[in-house]
């Protein structure tokens, strides 16, 4: 086998390489896989009659031409995430960086995407229920993801890895904050079917705030878990800290996932 | 969730806040505001309807004098536990002063009491 032959380093290139050149062409081909709307209703539209998938469709067109196409963003960071992948297969680049910068480069696409939807319609109609932060950012994902970015920071003191973990527990913490302020931001309702505005306006805030979550802790945990591979086993800390990142995000992406496939309701 | 939102008219001649004032006030009186229910935030409510937060806690404060609502700091604000008695009298006057600006606007519009009767007849 070819893949006893190869370093740990060098095994880590080619793993990052190969992570950059999937999540650039995940980018480009299905730009909303990170912040898109459609995809968060696909269970829902199954269990919908005919009328009420038109209703339905009718809600999320309006709504798409309020927040305004994002594709671009996606697609301008799928571009050089696959460059990025790329700079990753030159030997005597670290593998950290071209990872670090395509997160700062995701983060960037989050972060425009994020400043568009603040800016859609000049909102006019208000349902009269209390929101609760939680119920979108359950507490046990967001102190997850805090293990998870707090665990991979502390890889900064490889001084090998630190710059590349600085940068990426940065940008993270960015989409950590994107999914925070999405979690709390002002609903968006346009009065012409208001009680199914109201339900896809919880069901896309929830979905979108928890992928976000996810979306922040898996880099960290990659880096982590290429880092890790190329210390010596004898490394105590760095395996303790591995684990709990890992621990963390399985934490994560189990919070986030069976309720991001919740269908809606309509009564 | 039931039905109840809030919709503020840029158009009306209404100030931003009578319009939540006199919404919230009829939500209770057909009940889809139950008692003692939450309701929400002045930031949250301000920010969904893209007003000022002062706008909306002037509502609410106008709301709590009235006795509609309750306002308790830790528990946010609530819908009253019992609907305001006197205000029989004063839902009245609201109808009252309601229909008569509604056929002012109209008459300013050059329709004539007949025409104005009949359409709200028919309308009813």
């Amino acid at each position: 086998m070819v893949l006893e032959h190869l370093t740990h380093d060098q095994l880590a290139h080619i793993v990052t390489a190969g992570a950059l050149f999937f999540l650039g062409a995940l980018q480009i081909i299905a730009p909303g896989c990170f912040w898109g709307m459609s995809i968060y209703f696909k269970g829902t539209r199954a269990a919908f009659s005919p009328e009420q998938r038109e209703r339905l469709a009718r809600v999320l067109t309006e709504r798409q031409g309020a927040e305004g196409n994002t594709d671009t963003y996606s697609r301008i960071v799928g571009v050089f995430t696959i460059v990025m992948g790329t700079i990753a297969l030159i030997p005597g680049v670290s593998f950290v960086l071209p990872y670090s910068l395509s997160c700062v480069a995701m983060a960037a696409a989050v972060l425009s995407s994020y400043l568009q939807f603040r800016r859609a319609t000049e909102r006019r109609v208000a349902p009269l229920v209390r929101r609760s932060l939680w119920a979108s950012l359950p507490p046990l994902a967001v102190a997850a993801t805090l293990v998870c970015l707090v665990g991979a920071g502390l890889f900064a003191a490889y001084p090998q890895f630190r710059a590349g973990v600085l940068i990426v527990v940065a940008a993270d913490a960015v989409l950590f904050f994107v999914a925070w302020r999405v979690a709390v931001a002002p609903a968006i309702l346009f009065g012409n079917d208001s009680q199914l505005e109201y339900l896809v306006d919880e069901h896309l805030r929830f979905s979108r705030a928890m992928n976000l979550l996810a979306l922040a802790c898996a880099p960290p945990t990659v880096l982590v878990a290429l880092a890790w591979a190329t210390l010596p086993a004898s490394a105590y800390f760095a395996n303790a800290v591995t684990a709990m990142v890992v621990v963390a995000f399985f934490v994560v992406i189990a919070t986030s996932f069976s309720p991001m496939r919740k269908r809606i309701r309509l009564a | 969730m039931n039905g109840s939102f809030l919709v503020v008219d840029d158009a009306s001649e209404s100030p931003p806040y009578r319009q939540i004032v006199e919404q919230i006030r009829a939500a209770i009186e057909r009940g889809e505001l139950q008692p003692e229910m939450p309701l929400s935030p002045v930031r949250q409510l301000a920010g969904d309807l893209g007003v000022a937060p002062n706008t909306v806690a002037r509502a609410y404060a106008e709301l709590q004098t009235e006795g509609w609502l309750i306002g308790d700091g830790r528990r946010g604000t609530r819908v009253a536990s019992q609907i305001p008695r006197q205000d029989r009298h004063a839902r009245g006057r609201s109808l009252r002063e309601s229909v008569e600006r509604f056929v002012a606007s109209l008459q300013s519009r050059g329709f004539s009491k007949d025409e104005i009767e009949a359409e709200v007849t028919r309308a009813l």
